[in-house]
């Protein structure tokens, strides 16, 4: 099966990293550990990554980054037990809500 | 087939930057990026990255318009910051920080003219603090300390404050010195997704009450009326993005689920989904309109500094003409 999307790593540097053009012209989704989904085989898309100097991915290897920056997340907000007799409830109102596991799409 | 010239009356101009003040449906020769320009227009709302904030948190307030706006105070869970940031259409400058660190509390006014109030501190706070463009100066206290409010206004004298948790309907106005209650909002809520307007045309949408809701009410200036709902309920959105009870965006927030990148339009009937931000963010700030619109920080999961402008449908928009 064709794939839909294309990964790469690339730090968002601020102005510039995507501007409107970009935006209009292909869809975006910014992923934990600075991963980046574009279409795949789109023109636009691929010179974008090039443009940020986007390390390529593939979506397992794009899915590992963010399952460990996830993990990461997750395992912070378990072990923050801060407050001794803190319910769930009052635990997410301090810290908000455990951070879900998010699945990439091929 | 009619060509530029033909059309226009002279030929493409050859140019070294870009010209200044390029009108609608003007084609130039840029020689330096040796790249073909047009100065088009947008034609469906879109979001880029403006610059990235100094201190990445969230929870955090905002104030302003997109080109001018302020980040105050949040918290990197912890410490609490009290360190406000301000931002030129570019980049992010720390300014002068407020007196009270805090989250999950409200701004207002203009980049100049602010307001912040409520939210928490250790535990709800009544406290208010009022920005003149130089210093951050206590004035006085909401007459109910809460967080997880909402709320906007036009300047440091005249704002609005809605709701909070758990479930409140309070609603306050500030006339420059003192709060005053008003009519309570129909459904209470804390955790809004969003807030915008004025004293005298305000909307509250989306939140939580015991779960998270579309719900979204309107201020006329004497009463709340609950109006067309979200698409997608949320809280935790950002808040402040919108003029009045007719303008409003409701971007990111948190379903219950997940953090969202979801992004919908209010034109005083009904909401639009439109374009995305490019990044799920839940905890968000906020500033400017629904055609100008402007979020900053939040999480997604770990804290973010990212800046996303929102620019609607019909604005002025240089594009690269693509010649292959």
């Amino acid at each position: 099966m064709a794939k839909t999307y294309q990964y790469c790593v690339a730090e968002n540097w601020g102005k510039g990293f995507i501007d409107h053009v970009e935006s209009m012209r292909i869809t975006f989704r910014g992923y934990p550990a600075n991963v980046w989904q574009v279409p795949a085989y789109n023109k636009h898309g691929n010179l974008w990554i090039s443009k940020v100097g986007g390390t390529v991915k593939t979506k397992d290897e794009a899915q590992a980054l963010v399952d460990a920056e996830v993990t990461a997340s997750q395992t912070a907000w378990d072990n923050d037990n801060a407050i001794d007799g803190e319910t769930i409830e009052q635990k997410i109102d301090r810290i908000g809500e455990r951070p879900q596991d998010i699945t990439l799409e091929e | 087939m009619s060509q530029y010239k033909g059309i226009v009356g002279q030929k493409v101009v050859s140019y070294t930057t870009d010209p200044d003040n390029p009108v609608q449906g003007q084609v130039w020769y840029n020689a330096t990026t040796n790249t073909l320009k047009l100065e088009g227009q947008t034609t469906s709302g879109s979001w880029a990255t403006g610059g990235n904030m100094n201190t990445a948190r969230r929870r955090l307030a905002g104030a302003g318009i997109q080109t001018s706006a302020l980040a105050i105070s949040g918290t990197a869970d912890p410490p609490l910051y009290n360190q406000v940031e301000s931002y030129n259409g570019s980049s992010w400058t720390e300014i002068s920080d407020v007196n009270t660190a805090r989250e999950e509390h409200a701004g207002a006014g203009t980049q100049t003219a602010a307001l912040t109030f409520g939210g928490k501190s250790g535990s709800a706070t009544a406290n208010t603090e009022t920005w003149n463009g130089s210093s951050w100066t206590e004035v006085a206290d909401l007459n109910t300390a809460r967080q997880e409010l909402t709320g906007d206004g036009a300047t440091n004298t005249a704002s609005i404050a809605i709701g909070g948790a758990p479930q409140r309907t309070v609603v306050e106005t500030w006339n420059g010195s003192s709060w005053t209650e008003i009519t309570d909002i129909n459904t209470g809520r804390g955790s809004f997704r969003g807030g915008a307007g004025t004293t005298t045309s305000a909307l509250a949408f989306g939140g939580y009450t015991t779960t998270y809701v579309a719900v979204n009410e309107s201020w006329n200036g004497s009463a709340w009326t609950e109006v067309a709902d979200l698409n997608t309920s949320a809280g935790y959105g950002a808040q402040t993005i919108g003029s009045s009870n007719t303008n409003a965006l409701a971007c990111g927030g948190y379903t219950g689920t997940a953090d969202t990148a979801n992004t919908e339009t209010w034109n005083g009937t009904s909401w639009t989904e439109i374009a995305n931000i490019p990044a799920a963010t839940a905890n968000n700030g906020g500033a400017g309109t629904n055609t100008a619109g402007l979020t900053f920080g939040g999480r997604n999961p770990s804290l973010t500094n990212a800046t996303y402008e929102f620019t609607g449908a019909g604005s002025p928009l240089t594009q690269t003409i693509d010649t292959d």
